[in-house]
């Protein structure tokens, strides 16, 4: 739900049943609309035919009550599918409200999109991932039972039935949901809806504490988008939406990284600070936040021990954004600027600089898009729409990305934004796919040394020359396969201790924000991977002394270290770093009497749902006439023996020869009378 | 209490107290009354009081009927418009329904 809809699936209190019909072609499809006597129906469909179309034709008929999704991995992928809008996150941002760039006039960037997820479906859909279960359902389902004959007639019941439920505790809108879940009379509270939300991952390079003075425009802010959706619960690979930019910019941290202490003894020098944004596929919550705590000089949150000096937003001084990048556009990586401030007199000049940087570093990857065009959706534009009329803070500010103008990411904010839709295709058994060489690797590799050697000479004026700073492919081969494939890899458990270690999934993580009640494993891993990437080793700290004594300015962690052939981890050490999470929660829920239509901060939540609130039964249905006719047959039944027992009371004389049938009368009367004799005499 | 056992002087006092009782808005009080004396005031044979029962029973059945026009009104309009009526019904509500608007 947001501000002012609701979206998404629900069911019935006790679920959907509907007659199973599998829609395999055109044919399936027109037999259900047009002849299918025995609606309700569930509709079964093949992956690729999964689209708004099809939905809002199965929603029209009025005939069809839930839908499942057959996710068989021998199927074909759609051309494109994106359940997002075609200019996501439009009512918010730099351009919501500007009357040459609002709702993507210029550029529709999602051109694939259908905006599904921006549907009140109100009807379950349900994907099958396991093949059993597929199988089950077609060949014994619905060929043994439901299948049409060969003339087009239906077959006769019992007929195959589904019962999906998935039914949502919340409804209407965001505001509706937050009052009812916070204003609670009832003895037992029951929640409605949460708001979405998780952590902002940041880390600076010179890692100042807060008795140091930090100069206007000194950090350069080096950014990413963490996470994606889907219309999925846990399937949100986010491929290109998310992970590839993750990568590029953990690798341009792992790059700079290694020259740290060259930045950190410059007097000059600029700071550079990683972040990774949570929430921006919902209407930017997590840069929003940031900007809200950087104004209200909440950023990193002080605390009466030292802390890490406060970045507020004159201190920016430049803004690296790195987006989509797995694909390339005409061959290219495109830099695309803000029309809005490029020409202001205060920035022009360094924005012309900071777009030659990248020329520089690589001509032959990079273009710049035409500089009239907007910004593509991205966290920047929270930091620009908030400084935009306070030309002293402005600063110049580049999106890199993998699109010059529509996205190339045809599956953008999807399920199936998967490592094949950005051809992570390995070749070789996959024992070998962690250190396996591919063009994807390659291509982010050559991104992420891109974005460390103009990270680098902006953070040193120019000073040094770049050459020392390069990215390192075996990383971003490694991280493309414990992001992509399974994050159960030999990075993710050597940088973790043994307890963290010993749980990553064997699974993606899903890169949906989730609701706000929970620190994602996922962030935790961006962060953890950043502490690695930006810290130092603190050779004489335990396991036991490894923490944050009395400083927030760096994180302590312990990692356990590499595994030798043996399989043992000798070598575990204490890491430290100026990396920390903030809060990625929109204001919307903490400001009193906040207008929720008012469009000013992200106002996205998610229902809640009870512990057996989703389930799929699968079961034979009889006809209507037969289940009357049983229900029928049960009441004669039960009026038949209460009529055989009311004769057998009547007779029961004929049974029990010595009981007098009328004694329990006379002997409530006697008692009767005999009260009131004594009321009497009283 | 059976009326039955029950003296008619303190019949008549239990009816009016009741009867009395209903116009602290307690209309249960009233409907309670026309129901426990209406075989009294109507059925048994003639006595002193009964006069006076029946008044009062008439009265709390007239009582009894508004309110129970009043409430039926009451949520008929209240279940048809709490979800129109948003946050204002919500804060009257002790329970409010899951996954309906």
């Amino acid at each position: 739900m947001n501000g002012t809809h609701q979206f998404g699936c629900t069911s019935a209190p006790k679920g959907n049943v509907g007659i199973v019909h599998f829609i395999r072609n055109e044919t399936d499809m027109n037999w259900l609309l047009n002849s299918g006597p025995h609606a309700p129906y569930a509709a079964l469909l093949n992956k690729s035919d999964f689209n708004r179309a099809t939905v809002q034709k199965l929603l029209d008929s009025g005939k069809v009550n839930g839908i499942m999704v057959l996710n068989n991995t021998d199927q074909i992928l759609p051309d494109s599918f994106s359940p997002d809008d075609s200019c996501p996150n439009q009512g918010h941002g730099l351009y919501a409200k500007d009357p040459a760039y609002q709702s993507c006039s210029k550029v529709q960037w999602n051109q694939n999109a259908d905006g599904l997820m921006m549907m009140d479906l109100s009807i379950p859909i349900f994907i099958i991932n396991d093949a059993s279960d597929t199988k089950m359902l077609i060949e014994t389902c619905y060929e043994g039972h439901n299948q049409p004959h060969a003339d087009g007639s239906a077959r006769d019941y019992p007929l195959c039935a589904v019962e999906l439920k998935d039914r949502m505790d919340g409804a209407k809108d965001s505001e509706t949901c937050i009052r009812r879940t916070r204003h609670q009379l009832n003895l037992e509270p029951q929640g409605y809806c949460d708001p979405l939300g998780d952590y902002n991952v940041y880390g600076t390079v010179k890692a100042l504490n807060n008795t140091e003075s930090r100069p206007d425009k000194s950090v350069i802010i080096a950014a990413a988008r963490l996470d994606s959706f889907s219309l999925f619960d846990g399937l949100s690979p986010g491929a290109d939406s998310a992970i590839a930019g993750i990568i590029t910019l953990l690798a341009a941290a792992e790059a700079i990284g290694k020259v740290k202490e060259t930045i950190q003894a410059a007097q000059l020098s600029h700071d550079i600070m990683f972040t990774f944004f949570n929430g921006e596929a919902f209407d930017y919550i997590g840069s929003d936040r940031l900007v809200y705590d950087m104004t209200n000089m909440d950023f990193p949150k002080p605390s009466t021990k030292p802390y890490l000096s406060q970045i507020h937003l004159n201190h920016i001084s430049h803004f690296v954004e790195v987006s989509q990048v797995a694909h390339r556009d005409a061959g290219k990586l495109w830099l695309h600027t803000d029309p809005l401030t490029k020409d202001k007199p205060e920035v022009k000049a360094q924005l012309e600089h900071l777009v030659s940087l990248f020329l520089e570093a690589n001509s032959s990857l990079v273009a710049r898009v035409n500089n009239s065009n907007p910004l593509p959706p991205a966290s920047v534009q929270s930091f620009l729409k908030a400084i935009l009329n306070q030309t002293n803070l402005i600063f110049p500010a580049v999106v890199l990305a993998d699109h010059e103008t529509v996205y190339t990411n045809k599956y953008y904010n999807s399920w199936l934004d998967l490592r094949s839709g950005i051809n992570l295709n390995y070749t070789g058994d996959s024992t070998t796919w962690y250190d396996e060489d591919t063009q994807v690797a390659t291509d982010l590799t050559e991104a992420a040394d891109m974005v460390a050697k103009v990270l680098f000479k902006l953070a040193m004026n120019g000073t040094l020359n770049e050459t020392t700073v390069s990215a390192n492919k075996t990383t971003v081969k490694h991280l493309l396969y414990c992001f992509l494939v399974q994050a159960n890899c030999t990075i993710l458990k050597d940088i973790f201790d043994e307890d963290f270690a010993k749980n990553l999934p064997y699974s993606t993580y899903p890169t949906y924000v989730s609701v706000a009640t929970s620190f994602n494993d996922f962030t935790n891993v961006v962060q953890q991977l950043l502490i690695s990437f930006l810290g130092e080793v603190r050779y004489n700290a335990t396991k036991e002394t490894c923490r944050d004594n009395d400083q927030t300015v760096y994180k302590y962690v312990w990692m356990q270290g590499h595994e030798d052939h043996n399989g043992t981890r000798n070598e575990s050490f204490c890491m430290r770093a100026a990396v920390n999470v903030s809060d990625a929660a929109s204001k919307a829920f903490d400001i009193h009497d906040y207008d929720y239509k008012s469009g000013q901060y992200s106002t996205w939540t998610e229902s809640r749902w009870a512990g057996n609130a989703m389930s799929i039964r699968l079961f034979l249905k009889p006809s209507k006439a037969f289940e009357t006719m049983v229900l029928i047959i049960g009441l004669v039944i039960l009026l038949l023996s209460l009529l055989l027992s009311y004769f057998v009371n009547k007779r029961v004389g004929v049974l029990f020869p010595h009981v007098p049938t009328d004694r329990p009368h006379v002997s409530y009367q006697a008692v009767e009378e005999s009260s009131l004799n004594e009321s009497t005499q009283l | 209490m059976d009326l039955k056992r029950v003296k008619n002087d303190e019949k008549l006092n239990l009816c009016r107290k009741y009867y009395l009782g209903g116009f602290a808005l307690l209309p249960f009080l009233w409907f309670v009354n026309s129901v426990w004396f209406f075989q009294e005031a109507f059925f048994k044979p003639q006595y002193e009081e009964q006069r006076q029962i029946r008044t009062y029973v008439i009265r709390s059945i007239i009582g009894s009927i508004i309110w129970i026009g009043v409430i039926v009104t009451w949520v008929t309009i209240f279940q048809l418009k709490r979800a129109d009526w948003g946050a204002t019904a919500d804060y009257m509500s002790m329970v409010i329904p899951k996954g309906e608007a």
